[in-house]
């Protein structure tokens, strides 16, 4: 479906004023912190013109950091009784708005891990009850590199509406029939858009495409066959002696999906829930088993396991990296370890490490 | 079913982590109609009482204080050490580092000591925090009721501190340990602008070197006593 209006940048408080009256919205919100996408209450909270990204992805609306999964009691007979709490995750509408195309392809990653082999149906009913509006970048930050990844600036699918930024307007691409629907029955607000609105848009995402170029790295197609050549590289130990295994990576990556299950008795201990939380392959308690075993003790091991997990085996569990080129990585690394500096030298093998550890 | 007994004890500590204990007054009230529990807090240890569950507040700092331990473990099935005193010595190992104010303050106090309980008995599970977080004592006074181990992972402040999408002091050039301590306080202090000085301890497998290679390229100086020594134990004279 290519079909493509514009509307006037005063009109588009209306247009999320009259969404709003039919579905909660999610947008991004610029606070002290940053900007973070948030639930709106109030249309003057939605800011569009961020560049880069949020701090945490929109990965947090549809695979929440904390997930209550169903609720079990034992009953006096003694049977126990379940509880699913999916239906409150089917409950109500939702629409995300200002979804940079890198974050889209980031959910559409997880779609197939968690709707493809397997069923996710928590996540499943989120991603179903929910349109997404995008946001192409007229600007890419110092971390973004979707543009070797083929994950932005130029986006296909994975929206329902696509926004960019034109100046005074906003041109309008209509990814699906929900996404039309939203825009039919507000047709006043919006208008036809000309041959060279989208023309512009073409320019200026090329523009943004060449900025991102100009970083010097290579193709993901080479990454994955440059990653298992160096598998046992000493690389891993420097980065290893660097990284401080905080897991703040993973918690950013739009892609990274490791939860960890718990259960939690309520204080009457007689009932209680079940709960999923975020984990990271960089703890050590990621890989221990039920006999206390632990298979990647050592900090080396754990740092190799997320690349080789986001550029190889990824490839053969889903059928494609899992890697959108966001750079969130590398702007909350405490150590700044540059996921780039990493493709960087595993594939042409120089060494952008600034010091060893240990020489200081 | 048979009555749980649990008792509370304090060694050397300001009392802190009980406080935390009695805040959570009207849950834990919840729980006596489940189970009868029978709480002793804040006496010392009679003749030859069984304990189910011991909580212990508090290091060692005296021969007393060893003794009364060394009976609470003889009597007790479990025994949980409760908050950063019991855990590792607590804020009073200040005095081992020199710390101008301390020893015009507290002249000859580093002749003192001040040691975690685990240095003198076995213990079954540790609740770390200055002061301890009231909804981990509660998790785990849940599951040990259950005759369940919670598993204590081995995630890091900084993790929680980015799921409140705050940012980074290390960023603003501040000294935070929050990347070499063990989470469990959901990153309170950085989330209100206050470095992480470590409360609840090293994590497991914590970087240290890293993170004093990423002080110094980032030009952050940070004291000496903020720094814990390789073994995870506090350095002492
Ligand atoms: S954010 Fe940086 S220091 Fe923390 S685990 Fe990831 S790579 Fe290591
Ligand atoms: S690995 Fe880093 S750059 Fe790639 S998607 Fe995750 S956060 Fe973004
Ligand atoms: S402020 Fe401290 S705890 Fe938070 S992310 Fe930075 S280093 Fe970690």
């Amino acid at each position: 479906m290519e079909r493509f209006l514009t509307i006037d940048k005063g009109l588009m408080d209306n247009f999320l004023e009259r969404v709003m009256e039919y579905y909660q919205l999610i947008a991004p919100v610029r606070t002290e912190k940053g900007v973070l996408f948030e639930y709106i209450s109030g249309k003057e909270e939605v800011d569009l013109t961020y560049s880069g990204h949020t701090i945490l992805p929109p990965k947090k609306f549809f695979f929440p950091p904390v997930e209550e999964m169903f609720v079990y009691e034992y009953e006096d007979s003694g049977n126990i009784r379940l509880y699913d709490l999916l239906d409150e995750v089917s409950k109500g509408k939702r629409v995300i708005v200002g979804v940079k195309p890198c974050d889209i392809n980031g959910l559409l990653v997880l779609d197939k891990v968690f709707t493809g082999e397997y069923n996710d149906p928590y996540y499943a009913a989120r991603r179903k009850n929910t349109l997404v509006i995008g946001l192409t970048c007229n600007r890419p930050m110092e971390y973004c590199f979707c543009a070797y990844l083929n994950t932005g600036p130029f986006i296909k699918r994975g929206f329902d509406i696509l926004l960019s930024d034109l100046g005074d307007k906003y041109i309008v691409e209509v990814g699906s029939e929900d996404g039309w629907k939203l825009i039919k029955f507000n047709l006043d607000l919006f208008s036809e858009a000309r041959r060279d609105d989208v023309e512009e848009r073409e320019k200026l995402l090329m523009k943004v495409e060449e900025d991102i170029r100009s970083k010097g790295l290579p193709y993901f197609e080479t990454i994955e066959g440059a990653l298992r050549e160096k598998f046992l590289d000493e690389m891993w130990d420097e980065y290893g002696k660097k990284c401080l295994a905080c897991g703040k990576c993973n918690f950013t990556c739009p892609t990274c999906r490791c939860f960890t299950i718990t259960d939690e008795p309520n204080p009457d201990l007689k009932s209680g829930k079940r709960v999923r939380t975020w984990d990271s392959c960089h703890f050590l308690s990621f890989t221990r088993v039920a006999s206390g075993e632990v298979f990647r003790r050592d900090r080396p091991s754990r740092f190799k396991q997320r690349i080789y997990h986001k550029f190889v085996y990824s490839i053969n569990e889903i059928g494609s990296i899992s890697c959108v080129g966001c750079g969130r990585c590398v702007e909350v690394c405490p150590a700044k370890i540059n996921i780039m500096d990493v493709i960087k030298e595993v594939t042409f093998g120089v060494k952008p490490l600034s010091a060893k550890i240990g020489e200081d | 079913m048979d009555k749980i007994r649990v008792g509370i004890f304090n060694l050397s500590s300001c009392e802190g982590c009980l406080v935390q204990i009695l805040n959570l007054e009207d849950i834990l009230l919840n729980i006596l109609k489940t189970f009868e529990v029978e709480c002793r807090v804040l006496g010392t240890i009679g003749k030859s009482e069984p304990y189910d569950i011991a909580f212990v507040e508090g290091s060692v700092m005296s021969i007393e204080d060893e003794m009364e331990l060394k009976k609470i473990r003889g009597a007790s099935r479990i025994l949980v050490a409760l908050g950063e005193c019991a855990c590792h010595g607590g804020n009073f190992l200040v005095k081992d580092f020199d710390v101008d104010e301390i020893n015009e303050m507290f002249p000859g106090s580093q002749k003192w000591y001040s040691h975690p309980i685990e240095r003198y008995v076995r213990v079954d599970y540790r609740i770390p925090g200055c002061p301890i977080d009231k909804e981990e004592f509660f998790t785990v006074f849940k599951s040990l009721l259950l005759e369940k181990f919670p598993e204590q992972a081995s995630f890091t402040v900084c993790s929680e501190c980015i799921l409140k999408e705050n940012s980074c002091l290390i960023e603003k050039g501040v000294a935070c340990m929050g990347p070499i301590t063990r989470g469990g306080c959901k990153a309170i202090c950085p989330t209100f602008n206050r470095e992480c000085y470590g409360c609840r301890g090293l994590n497991d497998d914590a970087n240290i070197d890293g993170l004093l290679h990423t002080f110094k390229e980032k030009g952050i100086s940070i004291q000496p006593y903020m720094l814990p020594s390789k073994k995870g134990e506090v350095k002492r004279s």
